[in-house]
């Protein structure tokens, strides 16, 4: 009977063949469950052998398993099954701190990496930064201390740099001391279905994607105390390139969905699509490149924000740009739709996003270049806003003569939010140094009356407003539209 | 001893950063250096009113707050000690009635008496929690615990008595109770770049001033659901300038 002895040999072949994917369970390589063995070493052992034999997975059944940096090698999977923790150890000493970017979970130059299953990655970022902080304090570790804490050494919980084949699936992250996850120079990554909860130190971004080209966010959900879902440049040479993200939901005690800050080389063909975004203190989408990134072919589609800060902040800016002119070019936001929040929309976090800015009424859109360095053809299609209103004069106060228009500083090297200038003289839309931009069904409402108009136009070249439909509490004859210095 | 050189090197920066780290000059202090958390949830009471003391008797200086949430209860200024909340920086009262020490019938988050150069600077938060506040003290009244008078012991976020060379500059103060800030007998107060906006409690007195001489203020906004100004006894306030309430008018 050949045909069966071929059978035989075939899954006899399937069984050694380390081509094929192999599987081997965490105890093999005497790595613990219990929470309080160091498996470290024990883990790396384990990474490094399924690497060498070929590549295949590791797998993590459900336990606490405490260890520090495990250094990712080719064609291993991690795959943690449902109630399988991987805890991050309290002392910084088992992170490779003499790294630039030490994290629990670090690749660099590695390819076809995964990280799966319905577990669990956290960080213990607050205590990992108490300790570092103590060791500070302590003179052992030399640190400048931004703000009264550690600037260098915060593991991140994910680091990867240049491995391409990647995918993410699954998993829970908690609690990074830093970024949460970071993604440089990586490509054809998809990170699918995951969970971000991580509110428990400073800068927690949620993702960070930086100079990654076909990289797809999906499918998950992220809330974190730093940027949500963030794209940045660091190397003016690279830029993200074909990103696609969809179907997230994400909240976040600064911004939702963010480009920038560091924006060296810049963005270009990111789609983002069929978001929502919710309880973030500063804006729900924003494009800031104020260090010579070029940002085009940007769209977003479909886009929810409930009780957030502001909705929309586009800028160019030039802080660390050496020269290089940053660019916003061809953006298209439509089927957009935010509810802004009269009160602190963040309350609650832990790190709340900071009491800043002050004093200033409740913050407009804003679409802001440079003299001459205009942001160039947004268009803005099927939007609705909805601002609670009410400004106060007397609270804060910025007038639409010419000479308060022009009193508005540029800020060119300022760090980017929506609230920099402080009070704006519009309660919808601020919109400076633009070249081409449509309103296209686009709809304002502020709920209580204003002082200000719902939208200036400074410095603009080639709008068109006429789609643009506003309500203002029981105000039903007030200009609502201010253009100064522009033409259609 | 041999010592070898890069040894002696290592130990010279350490200690030169050792220097630097502790005291960026003379007489700044970080809050973290004293245990301090900003994470808004850490109580940090008895860190900070060990840290005023230390100031204190190193000769004064001024305690730094970067930007976070440092929650407390009660703690007391102290003479040429300052208090630099930068952007940012919140100081959360607690919403424990039992945080709160009680200073000869009058309590507050932070209390003064009988110091002189004391100064709460910078552009940061003082922040009461009204509704977790009251909520915790009605529940302790219909317990039984408190007597129904407690509304007289009812925290002000800053309270001063009988001190001298006061100021409280830039800071905006949120979420008062019966007195946002009260100043009984003090001597060369200045409150300047002030933003007070307490109107959770149903009837919140954004100044309280009494038997104070060499009064200034300036620039103050003030959103209060009580009086913006309230004084009692004999005032001398020498300057009011720019101040105002919600309605465009004066104090």
């Amino acid at each position: 009977m050949p045909t069966k002895r071929y059978i035989l040999s075939f899954i006899f072949f399937l069984l050694i063949s380390p081509v094929f994917s192999t599987e081997y369970n965490a105890s093999f390589f005497g790595i613990k469950s219990n929470g309080t063995t160091l498996n470290t070493t024990s883990i790396q052992k384990a990474v490094n052998f399924i690497s060498e034999q070929g590549g295949g997975t590791l797998k993590f059944y459900v336990g606490r398993y405490l260890t520090g940096t495990i250094v990712l090698k080719p064609n291993v999977t991690i795959h943690l099954e449902e109630g399988a923790v991987l805890v991050g150890s309290t002392n910084i000493y088992d992170y490779n701190i003499d790294t630039p970017n030490c994290a629990l979970i670090y690749g660099k130059g590695v390819d076809n990496i995964a990280i799966k299953g319905k577990g669990v990655i956290d960080g213990q970022g607050r205590e990992v930064a108490y300790h570092l902080m103590d060791q500070i304090h302590n003179g052992i570790l030399a640190d400048p201390l931004d703000y009264d804490r550690p600037r260098n050494r915060r593991p991140k919980a994910i680091y990867l740099r240049e491995c391409s084949n990647v995918r993410i699936e699954g998993i829970t992250i908690r609690n990074a001391a830093d970024w949460v996850q970071t993604y440089d120079q990586c490509e054809d990554m998809v990170v699918d279905g995951i969970t971000v909860d991580s509110k428990e130190f400073w800068n927690n971004d949620g993702i960070d994607i930086v100079d990654c080209k076909n990289f797809k966010l999906l499918n998950s959900f992220i809330d974190s105390a730093d940027d949500a879902i963030c794209l940045k440049s660091h190397d003016a040479s690279k830029r993200c390139e074909n990103v696609e993200i969809r179907n997230c939901v994400a909240r976040s005690s600064a911004n939702g969905i963010k480009f920038g800050t560091v924006s060296a080389g810049g963005y270009k063909n990111i789609r983002i699509i069929n978001n929502k975004v919710y309880d973030t203190f500063r804006s729900a989408f924003t494009i800031a490149t104020p260090d010579g990134g070029m940002v085009e072919d940007i769209l977003v589609d479909s886009l929810h924000a409930y009780n957030t800060g502001n909705p929309l902040y586009l800028r160019i800016g030039a802080r660390w740009n050496n020269g290089r002119q940053g660019t916003i070019n061809q953006v298209v936001i439509q089927n957009m739709y935010v509810e802004v929040a009269a009160e602190k929309p963040d309350a609650g976090y832990s790190y709340e996003g900071p009491i800043e800015d002050n004093p200033r009424n409740i913050s407009p859109s804003g679409i802001v270049g440079l003299e001459g360095q205009p942001i160039r053809n947004v268009t803005l299609r099927n939007l609705e806003f909805v601002y609670p209103g009410g400004g106060n004069p007397n609270y804060a106060y910025r007038g639409t003569t010419q000479e308060e228009l022009a009193a508005i500083p540029e800020m060119a090297d300022a760090y980017p939010e929506f609230s920099q200038f402080k009070e704006l003289p519009a309660w919808g839309f601020y919109i400076r140094h633009v070249e081409g931009i449509i309103f296209d069904n686009v709809k304002l409402r502020a709920k209580a009356n204003e002082y200000r108009p719902a939208l200036v136009l400074d410095d603009v070249n080639g709008y068109d407003v006429s789609g643009l439909t506003v309500e203002e509490g029981t105000n039903k004859r007030k200009k609502q539209i201010f253009v100064q210095n522009s033409k259609k | 001893m041999l010592i070898k050189p890069e040894a002696m090197k290592r130990i010279a920066y350490l200690s030169l950063f050792f220097l630097m780290g502790a005291n960026v000059q003379a007489n700044e202090y970080n809050a973290s250096l004293f245990g301090c958390k900003s994470d808004g949830v850490t109580n940090n009471t008895s860190s900070i009113q060990y840290a005023i003391d230390f100031i204190a008797n190193e000769g004064g200086g001024t305690l730094h707050f970067y930007v976070g949430r440092y929650l407390t209860g009660s703690f007391e200024l102290k003479s040429n000690v300052t208090i630099e909340l930068h952007e940012g920086a919140v100081l959360l009262a607690s919403p424990n009635v039992y945080d709160y020490l009680d200073y000869s019938g009058s309590r507050a988050l932070i209390y003064a008496n009988g110091q002189s150069n004391i100064k709460i600077q910078g552009k940061g938060v003082i922040q009461g929690q009204v509704p977790l506040f009251t909520a915790n003290m009605e529940t302790l009244v219909s317990k039984g615990i408190m007597g129904r008078d407690s509304k007289q012991l009812l925290p002000d976020l800053i309270r001063m008595e009988n001190s001298k060379q006061v100021s409280v500059d830039g800071i905006m103060l949120l979420n008062g109770l019966e007195n946002v800030q009260s100043y009984v007998g003090c001597t060369q107060l200045t409150l300047s770049n002030q933003i007070i906006k307490s109107n959770v409690y149903e009837s919140s007195t954004g100044i309280f001033l009494s038997s104070c001489s060499g009064v200034e203020l300036r620039a103050l906004y003030v959103d209060a659901s009580g009086k913006a100004l309230r004084e009692v006894g004999k005032n001398e306030i020498r300057i009011q300038e720019n101040c105002v309430t919600p309605n465009g008018k004066k104090l």
